[in-house]
């Protein structure tokens, strides 16, 4: 999407009568999605006029739709949901796939986030195979996540009256990218990959934005790491088929997330996966496998 | 199952599940559970969607699209994003105003008129006499200056960018802008006036039996903002 760019408040505002109805073309509605993520201000006015549009909704005649409309529903429903199935088979094979047989022990998991852990988890067993944590449930908060985040960014940027340029500038420069990350992701046709944590890392998730042209770069942000071990870094590979090569090195920042711009498959991929290597990163991927995601092409 | 305008449902028998609950079990993976959304919600979804886009067929096309929309993205549901009811027309109406775009390779003009500022009833009206029914809100848009109605229903219905809107009406881009806010809080000004007030969404909230006034609004600016 060429074009975009960074609005302030006031030009948010400005557009959110406009917006409430989906009167903005697909840039505009871009950029006030993105300011809504990363703005700290409230927003009253999104909210006082979008309150209008369920009315708005409701005012057609009402017309009953034919019973086929129904069976269609239903057979979309039950398709999609067997898709979802194949998908988390074939993840799960992905993941079984790499490195080390299945049998031996996996690494001791990481310590996760300090968000608390799902009440479920199962602790990986010694010869069990890794076990998707809930693959199939999208990063629903991840917005709000992404949001808090780049609050927390600005308001270190606020707080932080006294620091040096270099710093703030900094800052400046990770909301930006965490924001360019976010609408790279929505706009139509991306190529993205939501990843999923594993029972190693369940309090994980994220995405990865795939470029479509070979000039192009994407992103990968992950949320729910806690800081890498000492000695230790993390990873992200691409995997085609069931052979992986590295993505680049994952740093978590002091916003509680991990950004990687830059990515460049060079080439297709199947999945994105992430896990923890010594300093420097490795050759190849070490288990146990911490997030993994299916590249899914733009729709 | 009678359907009927607004949030909350206080025709729904209490055995049935709610909404929400409904899409807890659909996130899980439970068919069953979204077709009962569909059942509940299929004619004012697909009546808005025969609004935007005209041709019936098409219409089935968008609101089969915006139901498995809302199966796949059942597990991103919040309350904060409203009622279920005011999040899948939402899905319905992106839908129908996307389709609508992409069947327009220029800027023509959608062929649907403005509403006439007394509409048809239908013959089966659902709704329990002292809920707001869709008279009130048709007598409250048309209670607004032209300009304003024609800007919303060019937008809502239309499907029309800002930009469009102000080709189709020779207004500038911001006195299309002003139109819409205005009209948007006039709305907004006489519709919470027949309402006993607003729900803990921010959604309406509707009254009981209040005669709609078709006056013009008290303030022609709207609450100022």
């Amino acid at each position: 999407m060429s074009g975009l760019r960074s609005i302030d408040h006031a030009t948010a505002t400005d557009r959110a009568p406009l917006f409430v109805l989906g009167a903005l073309d697909a840039t505009e509605t871009a950029e006030v999605r993105a300011h809504l993520a990363s703005c700290p201000q409230e927003h009253p006015e999104f909210f006082e006029l979008g309150g209008i549009v369920p009315y708005l909704a409701e005012l057609p005649e009402q017309v009953t739709p034919p019973d086929t409309l129904r069976d269609r529903v239903v057979a979309a429903v039950a398709a999609d949901l067997r898709a979802r199935q194949r998908d988390d088979a074939a993840a799960e094979r992905l993941v079984s796939r790499f490195g080390a047989p299945a049998a031996a022990a996996p690494a001791a998991p990481v310590a996760p986030a300090p968000a608390a852990p799902r009440e479920d988890a199962q602790p990986v067993a010694d010869a069990a195979p890794i076990i998707l944590a809930e693959r199939r449930r999208v990063p629903a908060s991840l917005g709000r996540v992404l949001q808090l985040a780049a609050v927390l960014v600005a308001g270190a940027l606020l707080a932080w009256n006294l620091v040096l340029q270099a710093e703030a500038s900094a800052a400046r420069q990770r909301a930006a990218l965490l924001r360019d990350a976010i609408v790279a992701s929505n706009e139509p046709g991306a190529i993205v990959a939501r990843l999923a944590g594993t029972d190693a890392a369940p309090a994980t998730s994220g995405f990865a934005v795939l470029p479509d042209a070979p000039s192009e770069t994407g992103y990968l942000v992950l949320q729910g790491l806690g800081a890498a071990p000492a000695g230790k870094t993390y990873q992200a590979w691409f995997v085609t088929g069931d052979q992986p090569r590295s993505a680049g090195l994952l740093e978590v920042g002091s916003d509680g997330l991990a950004v990687l711009p830059g990515l460049r498959p060079d080439g297709p991929a199947d999945a994105v996966a992430v896990t923890l290597e010594p300093a420097g990163g490795s050759r190849g991927p070490t288990l146990p496998i911490l997030a993994v995601g299916l590249v899914k092409p733009g729709s | 199952m009678t359907e009927s305008v607004g949030s909350p449902r206080p025709g729904t028998p209490v055995d049935e599940p709610a909404d929400e609950a409904l899409l807890a079990q659909a996130a899980g993976g439970d068919p069953v559970a979204l077709t009962t959304i569909y059942e509940r919600y299929k004619s004012v979804s697909y009546s808005l969607a025969l609004r935007i886009i005209g041709d019936p067929a098409l219409a089935e096309d968008v609101t089969q699209d915006a139901f498995l929309g809302v199966w796949r993205n059942a597990g991103r549901y919040t309350a904060a994003r409203g009622s279920v009811r005011t999040w899948l027309l939402a899905i319905v109406h992106h839908r129908a105003i996307d389709l609508l775009r992409r069947r327009r390779p220029t800027s023509e003009l959608p062929d649907t008129d403005l509403p006439p500022a007394t509409l048809v009833v239908p013959d089966i009206w659902p709704e329990v006499a002292g809920r707001l029914d869709r008279e009130e809100i048709r007598a409250a848009l048309a209670a607004l200056p032209d300009p304003q109605r024609e800007a919303i229903d060019l937008a809502y219905y239309g499907g029309l960018t800002q930009q469009e809107i102000a080709a189709r009406t020779g207004a500038p881009l911001g006195t299309v802008k002003s139109r819409v806010r205005l009209g948007l809080l006039g709305l907004r000004a006489l519709l919470l006036k027949e309402s006993t007030g607003v729900a803990a969404d921010g959604g309406p909230v509707f009254g009981s039996g209040v005669a709609p006034g078709p006056g013009r609004p008290d303030d022609a600016t709207g609450a100022g903002s």
